[in-house]
């Protein structure tokens, strides 16, 4: 199936990546950060100085204990800090060499049942790579899935092609496909570009969509809203390409395996290029070497729905560096001025219908969005969204309302009877 | 993330560059008065703007050269200063300011000074511009839609709704396109991109009523002109705005319903 | 005795019927063309208030609640066509310009409202004087209307030429768009605007404000 999406907008920036893997820069600490996890309320388990491996279990949800996040690499906790509400702010892991000894092993052979696999991808820390939408969380361990979307596009701007991600690992993500078979009764939906099938032999229930067109073409809320709308009932996950890959190895070796391969670029980098890199590395070490001279601005994930962090996040792919700028000095009158009104509001333009995927009325959606109007963002379909698919929609209306942020909160007043 | 790229001061001064040939032409065909008128207007209004500025903290915006050149255009008759301060001051006041600045309004200021002026002062009678206007917009029509802040479907919704009536009234269609107030008030009073309707569906039955409503009446009413009949569509399109846009999300909501469950 | 006064002056400012309640709006468009269209009206609907309120008051133990509608029409219409009569009888050119909006204070919500909200449940004095002050601030408003349409549509005044317009020689140029009734509701909503500059106190909450959220990430 080839799906054309007509709408989209092409967002430029200088520092465009090579789409090659180059030389990989030294990592010295990864970090998992509670703001990629930010309803969990975590109950820690490890301490400051502890050494860690592959599979040891960091924390778990306090309210769902089966959902454990793992050490992706040797070493030893370095630091944790505490942050808001006793949530855990960030868990630093200095990486160490594999220090011998009897490795954790996860054995795949009892993830042939939908049962086991579901307890395979719990104890080895993989289950939060699936999110669900609506709310875009962690699924219950025990939920049901009406369909399951392999996002293996992306159109971000300096994302990685998937095509060359891939290229070395068709085996491990045709492996991760057909394992994840076995967690939904529904269908699966492999989303790529327009190009050759990235996966050959589809098991059964799954199908292979091609989507071409611009950003936000390459973005899941567009594929489900395409695929199989949730703004009525139902609850579809999606899972990334890389994961999907990583689960992969993970059943053919026991092993977790943390590396994967991200774009580093932007306008502050001296060669663009992809790079292998564990998750959570620590950004500015794995940089140091690759920055221009100036301040920088190091932000995890692309420049549009990505935030300003130490760490790679756990669900980002690329890295992007821009040039720092201060604030431009204003008179103190128009500063004043300024201050006291009101965001600016955004213009209905045409561009700005162009920059939204899913076929949801935008504008009233921006409007009750601005105002924070939870029951008409929810008759108006926002239940299908994520924070991600208004970024290009903010970009589009001037940047002056983070309608991503609204919509989080919109999104948290709708679940919260739930 | 990065400064954005349609914000609103920008549109603002994007629309104001388109409307610039306008002036020029208004100038060439009307000569000083319609400067002066002009001027005048574009100084009530930055006035305005200026008091909410200071009193509410309301930016200001560059669509208040649009409004002076609407008044230059679709105004040509004999007015006195305080006739014209007052009418502006209507429009820009309880037409935009009140409701929080360009972007927050129901209707075009253009639109509402100028309703103002014709149910206010009469008598004063009014020609419509000419074809040197018509063609002035052409290269701003085109820069709007080019940089993506007008919408074609509005544009291309009215010019078929404006045809089709006028056919059915037996009227020459090339009247309404040499004519350069029809053109102008399509362009930027019509296709306003904050006052005309906000759903992708509901644009083209926006074009359609505002195209229908020029070419009714500019030919059914003996009594009105081109200038008269594009603003008066202009107002009523802009008011079922928001009724359209609800019938439409209302039908594609409970389509999608059905389709999904 | 300070109580019965509160019914009298409230209704003028702080609860007026057409400013803050929004009630009556129709009549007070169509009359205020002239004031002394305007100061009849005005006269009639506080007749109909204050003897309305006084019958419906003084009878409100006996009637029943299930038919109470019905018979505070009953009650206000009869008054209504007496008070038409009356002027007709009076003063006949004054009646023939004011047509049929006599005869349609029956339908007008002010003083239905005000018999089913007080007269129904206070006794017979404070709803006298409560029907009183909600004429009162009725004709207050009705006042300033009517004046500011006849003075700036027609130079006059009652009658009397305050602006000598350019039709009898003068230099007024008259705003033919106050004999238009838009001109009414745009007066109207400039002095709501203007009383809830000055009583911020009437100004109704607003249902939604615009989100001020610091941003996650600041640009």
């Amino acid at each position: 199936m080839r799906i054309v999406a007509r709408r989209g907008l092409t967002v430029s920036l200088a520092g465009a990546p090579i789409q090659e893997v180059g030389a990989d820069p030294v990592a010295s600490h990864v970090g998992v950060m509670g703001a990629d996890y930010p309803v969990m309320r975590t109950e820690l388990l490890v301490e400051e100085g502890q050494s860690v491996e592959p599979g040891t279990a960091l924390f778990r949800d306090r309210n769902r204990p089966r959902i454990v996040v793992t050490s992706p690499v040797f070493g030893e906790v370095e630091q944790i800090s505490i942050g808001h509400r006793r949530r855990l702010s960030a868990l630093t892991i200095a990486l160490g060499e594999d220090s011998g000894g009897e490795p954790i092993r996860f054995p795949p052979g009892q993830a042939a049942t939908p049962a086991g696999l579901r307890t395979f991808l719990l104890e080895s820390g993989l289950w939060p790579a699936l999110r669900t939408r609506p709310f875009e969380r962690i699924p219950d361990p025990d939920g049901v899935a009406d369909a399951l979307f392999i996002t293996a596009i992306d159109t971000a701007p300096h994302a990685p092609d998937p095509r060359i991600v891939l290229a070395d690992r068709a085996e491990d993500f045709a492996r991760g496909v057909e394992a994840l078979t076995l967690l939904t009764e529904g269908p699966l939906f492999v989303c790529q570009d327009s190009g050759p099938a990235l996966l050959e032999g589809l098991p059964e229930r799954v199908s292979l969509v091609r989507f071409a067109g611009a950003h936000p073409a390459g973005l899941v809320g567009t594929h489900i809203a395409r695929l199989r709308p949730v703004d009525g009932q139902g609850t579809v996950w999606h899972i990334g390409y890389q994961d999907v890959a990583a689960l992969g190895r993970a059943l053919a070796s026991g092993k977790l395996d943390p590396v994967r391969t991200i774009a580093i670029s932007g306008p502050g980098l001296r060669s663009a290029r992809l790079v292998r890199a564990p998750l959570g590395v620590d950004l500015h070490g794995l940089l140091r070497s690759e920055i221009t001279a100036g301040a920088k601005r190091i932000i995890s994930g692309p420049i549009l729905s990505g935030r300003e962090s130490r760490y790679l996040a756990r669900y980002h792919q690329q890295v992007t560096v821009l040039d720092r700028v201060e604030p431009r000095r204003r008179h103190w009158l128009l500063g004043a001025l300024r201050q006291a009104a009101a965001p600016a509001p955004f213009i209905p333009t045409q561009a700005l219908e162009q920059s939204f995927g899913p076929n949801l009325p935008l504008v009233p959606l921006l409007r009750a969005l601005s105002i924070e109007d939870a029951q008409t963002c929810e008759r108006l379909g926002c239940k299908a969204l994520a924070e991600e698919d208004l970024a290009l929609a903010s970009y589009a209306s001037g940047g002056s309302t983070d309608f991503g942020a609204r919509l989080r909160a919109v999104l948290d007043r709708i679940e919260e009877p739930a | 993330m990065i400064r954005g790229l349609y914000h609103r001061d920008t549109v603002g001064w994007l629309i104001a560059a388109a409307v610039l040939p306008v002036l020029a032409a208004t100038v060439v065909e009307q000569g000083v008065p319609a400067l002066e008128r002009m001027g005048l207007t574009l100084v009530v209004v930055l006035v305005w703007q200026a008091v909410f500025l200071w009193v509410r903290a309301q930016p200001a915006s560059a669509t208040a050269l649009v409004t002076a050149i609407a008044v230059g255009v679709l105004a040509p008759g004999d007015f006195a200063v305080w006739q014209i301060v007052l009418a502006v001051s209507f429009g820009t006041v309880i037409g935009e300011q009140i409701f929080g600045g360009w972007g927050r309004n129901i209707i075009n200021v253009g639109v509402a000074t100028l309703a103002f002026l014709y149910f206010a002062f009469p008598e004063t009678l009014h020609e419509g511009a000419g074809p040197l206007v018509a063609a002035a917009c052409i290269p701003g029509a085109l820069l709007l839609l080019a940089t993506g802040i007008l919408a074609p479907a509005v544009l291309l919704a009215s010019a078929v709704g404006a045809g089709v009536v006028t056919l059915g009234l037996d009227q020459n269609p090339v009247e309404l396109v040499v004519n350069g107030s029809l053109v102008f008030g399509l362009v930027f009073l019509v296709c306003d991109p904050v006052a005309s309707a906000a759903t992708r569906g509901g644009r083209w039955v926006f074009g359609l009523l505002a195209g229908g409503l020029i070419a009714l009446f500019a030919f059914a009413d003996a009594g009105s002109d081109v200038p008269h009949a594009v603003v008066f569509a202009a107002l009523l399109a802009s008011l079922f705005a928001p009724l359209i846009d609800a019938a439409v999300i209302a039908l594609s909501s409970s389509l999608r319903r059905r389709r999904h469950g | 005795m300070r109580q019965a006064l509160r019914h009298l002056y409230g209704p003028i400012i702080d609860n007026n019927p057409v400013t803050l309640q929004i009630l009556g709006i129709c009549s007070a468009l169509a009359v205020t063309t002239s004031l002394s269209t305007a100061l009849v009206m005005c006269a009639a609907l506080t007749a109909v208030l204050v003897s309305g309120n006084i019958m419906i008051s003084a009878i409100r133990a006996h009637i029943p609640t299930t038919i109470r509608l019905i018979v505070q029409i009953t009650i206000i219409a009869s008054l209504v066509i007496v008070t038409d009569q009356i002027i007709q009888a009076f003063a006949f050119e004054m009646s023939e310009r004011l047509s049929i909006f006599v005869g349609l204070i029956v339908t007008n919500c002010l003083v239905l409202g005000r018999a089913e909200a007080f007269a129904m449940h206070n006794p017979v004095v404070p709803s006298a004087l409560d029907g009183l002050g909600n004429g009162l601030g009725y004709s207050l408003i009705l006042v300033i209307v009517g004046s500011i349409r006849e003075l700036f549509g027609a130079g006059t005044l009652l009658g009397f030429t305050i602006l000598p317009t350019i039709y009898g020689g003068g230099w007024f140029v008259p705003l033919n768009l106050m004999m238009l009734a838009p001109s009414a509701f745009f007066i109207l909503g400039l002095l709501i605007w203007t009383i809830r500059s000055i009583r911020p106190v009437q100004v109704e909450p607003a249902d939604f404000e615009i989100s001020i959220q610091p941003d996650r990430r600041a640009p």
